[in-house]
């Protein structure tokens, strides 16, 4: 990551012409700006294979094993680039203890933007360990993922 | 059965050492059954006490929704300090936290009759939305 304030713009545009009595039509725009400091100070995009898993056994992003953590408010884009089986997504506040609470379901090829915070997610007075969780549901069902993730203010 | 089209598009010429610029879009129907029965779009003033924004969809989202939330709260300006961070909670578990002119979009899924409920930490916020109950 150059050194610096860095910049993101999302724009996201949700079209249907049967879901509502009347057509909907809406375009979306946000500008982010990723702060020149350790708080924002990460991002990464990756990709996965994902495995049947229960909550908890899953693929973390970070790994449990990478020694440092996500600090303050984090972006995930993620994609299920597989195409049968669906993926499940899940978020944990905490390194062990704390069972991942099951937010997303992506069928194949959709997609998802999600912000966490170490802060109002934390569960034991500790700003640490957050993660993100994917995995599939059924034992052999495995898809693929990309999964992109920044930092951003504390 | 209905259908809504999803494009997201995300920019960045500095974050990574090479320009990153997704462009995606996907075509979602939703299913012909009870748990795919309704949807709604609206707005809401929130509060430190948690708001249910799927009040309307049957009792709760049945399985999977598309879930749409940006929090529409003025931004911080010279002088005038931003509205609050909405904190989007699953079942009263907080899996979201939303800063002013900033949204979120998921096919989300919380188990079976699923509740979604916005606050604020402290303070007035206010977000729009769309839930589009899926299977």
């Amino acid at each position: 990551m150059s050194k610096g304030n860095n910049t993101l713009k999302c724009t996201v545009t949700f079209s249907s012409t049967d879901l509502l009595p009347a057509s909907l039509a809406m375009t979306k725009t946000m500008n982010l700006t990723v702060p020149g400091s350790t708080a924002g100070n990460e991002a990464q995009m990756q990709t996965f294979t994902a495995p049947q898993a229960a909550a908890g056994s899953g693929i973390m992003i970070p790994p449990n094993t990478q020694a440092h953590d996500m600090t303050g408010r984090v972006f995930f884009f993620v994609q299920n680039t597989g195409s049968t089986y669906n993926l499940l997504v899940r978020v944990v506040s905490e390194h062990s203890g704390v069972t991942p609470d099951q937010m997303g379901d992506l069928a194949p090829g959709e997609f998802a933007m999600y912000q966490f915070d170490d802060g109002v997610m934390d569960s034991d007075g500790t700003r640490d360990h957050l993660r993100l969780e994917i995995s599939c549901a059924t034992a052999a069902q495995t898809t693929t993922a990309t999964v992109f993730w920044w930092e951003m203010a504390a | 059965m209905a259908s809504i089209k999803v494009n997201l598009t995300i920019n960045s010429s500095d974050v990574f050492p090479y320009v990153v610029d997704i462009n995606d879009t996907k075509t979602i129907s939703t299913a012909s059954d009870a748990n795919a029965n309704s949807s709604s779009l609206g707005q809401l003033t929130v509060s430190t006490t948690a708001l249910t924004i799927n009040t309307e969809i049957d009792g709760g989202i049945d399985n999977r929704a598309l879930v749409y939330i940006k929090n529409t709260g003025s931004v911080a300006t010279a002088g005038v300090s931003a509205d609050p961070n909405i904190i989007v909670d699953d079942e009263g578990t907080p899996i979201m936290e939303i800063a002013p002119g900033e949204f979120c979009f998921l096919p989300y899924n919380g188990g079976a009759n699923s509740t979604l409920t916005v606050e604020t930490a402290s303070g007035t916020g206010y977000i729009s939305f769309m839930v589009v109950e899926l299977t």
